[in-house]
C-alpha cells in the first residue's frame, strides 16, 4: 500500500500522454502519407523539436525525465517477444549459422569495445 | 482478445521471472534470461511460437514505438554544454561509417550471398530504421530483423564482460547505444541513467544519421 501512495501519479500520467499523443499522432500523419514505417521516428524527432524549444524557456520538468527513467529501466520487457524470436530463427539456418555468427559476433563486440575505448579517451 | 491477454501474460511472467534472476546474476542481461523464460513457458504449456507471436505482435509493436519515442525525453533533458562535441561528432562519424562497413566486409571475406550482405548494412542501428533501410536497399527483411535483434542480445549479453574495466559510464552508455542499438539501451539504462541516457543519445543519432547516409551511398553506388 505504502508503495503504491509513494508512486508520482500525475507525473506518471503526464509522461505517458506525452509520449502516446506523440507517437499516435505521428503514426497517424505517417499512415496518412503512406509512409507508417517512418511514424516511431517521427515521433521521436517531433517530441524532441518540442522538448527543445521548451528547454529554451523553461527547464524539463525533474519529475518527468525521473518518471521516463523507471519507464527507460523496464524497456526490456518490449523487446522480449521479437528476442525470443531471433534465438529461434536462428535454428533454422542450418549450415549458414557458423558464418553468420562469426560476422555478428566480430562486428558487434569489437565495436562495441573500440567505441567505449575511444569515448572513455575524447569525453 | 483472451489469446492476447495469455501471450502478454506469458511474456510478463517470463520477465518478472527473469529480473530476480538478473539480480542474482547481474552480468547477464535481464532481456537474455526473459527470452529463455519466454521459450520455455511456450514449450511449457505448448504453444507454437508462431501463435505466440502472432497474438502478441500488434501490442508489442505499439509498446516498442512507445520506447522510441520516449528516448526523446533524456535526449531532450541532457546537458550538451560540457560535452566535446568535436570528439562526440567522430566518434559517431566513425561509429556509423563502421558499423556498415565491418558487417558487410566481414560477410563478403567468408563469401555469404549478396542479399545477405546487404542485410548486414542495418546491423547498428534501431529495428524501426533497419526495416526502412533494408527496404529501400532491398535487401531481406526478416533476416536484417534477424540480425539487428541478435546483434543487440549480443552486445548486451557481452557488455558486463567487455566493458569492466571502462569504469565511465557516459562511455559505456555511449558504446552500447552505438554497437547494440535499443537492446544495448535497455540494458545501459539497467547499469544507471547516465549511461542509459548517453546510450539513448547514441542509438537516435547514429540511427538518424545512418538512415540519411546509407541508402543514398548505396543507391548511387548501384546506379553508377
Amino acid at each position: 500500500m505504502n508503495r503504491l501512495k509513494r508512486i508520482d501519479w500525475p507525473a506518471w500520467i503526464g509522461t505517458l500522454l506525452l509520449i502516446i499523443v506523440f507517437r499516435e499522432t505521428a503514426v497517424w500523419i505517417a499512415t496518412y502519407f503512406n509512409h507508417p514505417e517512418l511514424g516511431n521516428l517521427m515521433g521521436l524527432l517531433s517530441l524532441l523539436v518540442v522538448l527543445f524549444l521548451w528547454r529554451r524557456l523553461h527547464k524539463i520538468p525533474a519529475r518527468i525525465v525521473d518518471t521516463n527513467n523507471k519507464i527507460m529501466k523496464e524497456s526490456a520487457f518490449a523487446f522480449l517477444p521479437i528476442s525470443a524470436g531471433s534465438l529461434l530463427m536462428l535454428t533454422y539456418m542450418g549450415n549458414k549459422i557458423p558464418a553468420f555468427l562469426v560476422v555478428l559476433f566480430l562486428s558487434t563486440l569489437l565495436p562495441l569495445w573500440l567505441y567505449a575505448k575511444m569515448a572513455k579517451r575524447w569525453l | 482478445m483472451l489469446s492476447i491477454l495469455y501471450g502478454f501474460l506469458i511474456t510478463l511472467v517470463a520477465y518478472l521471472l527473469a529480473k530476480p534472476c538478473n539480480q542474482k546474476i547481474p552480468q547477464i542481461p535481464v532481456i537474455v534470461f526473459g527470452m529463455c523464460f519466454v521459450l520455455l513457458l511456450l514449450y511449457f504449456f505448448g504453444i507454437p511460437y508462431e501463435t505466440y507471436v502472432a497474438q502478441t505482435n500488434p501490442l508489442f509493436n505499439q509498446l516498442l514505438g512507445y520506447v522510441t519515442v520516449a528516448l526523446a525525453i533524456p535526449l531532450a533533458a541532457m546537458r550538451y554544454d560540457d560535452l566535446p562535441l568535436k570528439a562526440i561528432l567522430g566518434i559517431l562519424l566513425f561509429a556509423s561509417i563502421s558499423a556498415v562497413a565491418l558487417p558487410m566486409g566481414l560477410a563478403y571475406l567468408l563469401h555469404m550471398a549478396g542479399d545477405d550482405i546487404m542485410a548486414f548494412a542495418t546491423r547498428a542501428v534501431t529495428t524501426p530504421i533497419a526495416i526502412n533501410i533494408a527496404t529501400l536497399l532491398e535487401a531481406p527483411v526478416s533476416l536484417a530483423i534477424l540480425i539487428v535483434i541478435l546483434s543487440g542480445v549480443i552486445g548486451a549479453a557481452f557488455s558486463p564482460l567487455l566493458l569492466r574495466h571502462i569504469n565511465d559510464e557516459r562511455a559505456s552508455g555511449l558504446a552500447l547505444g552505438l554497437a547494440a542499438h535499443a537492446i544495448g539501451t535497455a540494458q545501459a539504462w539497467q547499469r544507471g541513467s547516465v549511461a542509459g541516457r548517453y546510450a539513448a543519445f547514441g542509438m537516435a543519432v547514429n540511427a538518424v544519421f545512418t538512415a540519411v547516409w546509407l541508402p543514398t551511398f548505396i543507391l548511387f553506388i548501384q546506379k553508377m
